[in-house]
């Protein structure tokens, strides 16, 4: 089962959320996971057209997830997904 | 001047980090010019940095004055910078100045976007990131391409910290991997989500490590990638992020350059700042001001004016044209103060 690590600053709005397993083979299905335990979530990650929103970045491993519309891709097993957003502060 | 003339006894201590390079690199970081685009949070802990460890020129490029609300994490300033309203810019070079008094100091109070971007970032060797929106960072990321000049990218929110040294033609860029600035509202600010100093003096630390290493000359031991720690938890990362073959900054394509920022409400502040006026001549400006409300102070680089009308209004002038008008967050009204006092 892939492990997503979420950004930091999600805590705000979605409190209860913590990193963690969710199941799925390909990104699109972790993602409903994840709107499924935290509903409205997936709504950050994703807009209205199924896309990765631009301003969210998404790393499978090591690697950055440069086509924001292919979801459908297979994970490789037990892989790392992270998901977060540019911090602007400073 | 040459390094050993001014004596290396200030230096000792970093001069005998075998990493850093010795004298050699204590001379390359004295011929050094930085530019630090942003001088408050991070930008005050990199510009401190940077002058203590002796690089021969750093440019503080800041557009904002100095509140009772910065000294929390803001380190180059005090209350008396807090109630004389000083330009950050200039307290910050009259602050650092006594720190090491053989390192040129430029303060610019100056707007960065993509208008003026190249000519004050024009002759640095290293620009550093102490900014606090993303609009200046995709304007500083192309400056950078445009120049050929490393940058490092910092962001601070809440605990967490976010950096990335970026060299033109030799890692990604922040347009890499950032396709657009995020949308109003949609962004974890430091108005939003707060910030603690601690937090700030990391993302300054890592900053100025990864400076020194690229102006003493050890470029191969700049850490690749994005480097992301949470000052709370500890947690620390870094993702690499290798060049994206189409982005457009890379293929050296101006989106961001060349076009002069409009009004913009201040982040989670009751503040808008408006640009485009031609510059203004304080001195007339506060004579005719003075029947309208309280002018002061006045320095060079700006005016403070508060007005009998509207209440809980008050408007900063900057010699160069720009204007920070606090009490409202609506750029309409920002407009309408604006030329009901200083002209259309
Ligand atoms: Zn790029």
């Amino acid at each position: 089962m892939p492990r997503v690590q979420f950004t930091r600053h999600l805590a705000r709005y979605f409190p209860a959320l913590r990193d963690g397993e969710f199941d799925g083979a390909t990104l699109a299905e972790v993602v409903a996971a994840i709107d499924r335990a935290h509903p409205g979530l997936g709504g950050y990650v994703l807009d209205d057209r199924g896309a990765v929103r631009k301003h969210v970045n998404v790393f499978i491993g090591d690697d950055l997830l440069r086509d924001r519309e292919r979801l459908d891709e297979p994970l490789p097993p037990g892989v790392t997904v992270s998901i977060f957003q540019a911090l602007s502060g400073g | 001047m040459d390094v050993l003339d001014e004596g290396l006894d200030r230096y000792a201590c970093q001069l005998r980090v075998r990493r850093l390079g010795g004298v050699e690199a204590q001379r390359r970081l004295r011929a050094a010019t930085c530019a630090v685009v942003g001088v408050g949070a991070t930008g005050g802990a990199i510009a401190e940095a940077l002058v203590r460890a002796g690089v021969g020129r750093v440019r503080l490029i800041d557009r904002d004055v100095v509140e009772l609300s910065n000294l929390q994490r803001q380190v180059l300033f005090d209350e008396e910078d807090a109630r004389g309203h000083r330009a950050k810019a200039e307290a910050a070079r009259d602050r650092l100045a006594r720190v090491n008094s053989a390192v040129a100091l430029e303060a610019r109070v100056a707007d960065l976007d993509g208008q003026s971007a190249l000519g004050l970032l024009e002759g640095a060797d290293l620009v550093l990131d102490g900014t606090d929106n993303f609009a200046a960072r995709f304007v500083v990321n192309e400056a950078c391409h445009a120049l050929g000049v490393p940058w490092i990218y910092t962001g601070v929110v809440g605990t967490t910290v976010h950096g990335m040294p970026i060299v033109p033609g030799r890692t990604a860029c922040l347009r890499c991997w950032i396709d657009a600035p995020p949308p109003p509202g949609a962004a974890a600010t430091c108005e939003t989500e707060g910030v603690i100093g601690p937090a700030v003096l990391v993302a300054g630390g890592f900053a100025a490590a990864e400076a020194l290493k690229l102006l003493a000359g050890r470029p191969d031991e700049v850490a690749a990638g994005l480097f992301m720690v949470d000052a709370w938890t500890r947690e620390a990362r870094t993702l690499a992020v290798t060049p994206d073959p189409a982005c457009p900054a890379c293929a050296g394509r101006r989106e961001h350059l060349g076009r002069a920022a409009d009004a913009e409400e201040l982040c989670g502040q009751e503040a808008v700042l408006l640009r485009g006026a031609p510059p203004v001549d304080l001195p007339a400006l506060a004579r005719r001001l003075g029947g309208a409300g309280q002018v002061g102070p006045v320095s060079p680089a700006l005016l403070r004016f508060t007005p009998r009308e509207p209440a809980g209004a008050t408007l900063t002038i900057f010699a160069d044209g720009r204007a920070l008008v606090r009490g409202t967050k609506d750029a309409a009204a920002a407009r309408g103060l604006y030329a009901r006092y200083i002209g259309a």
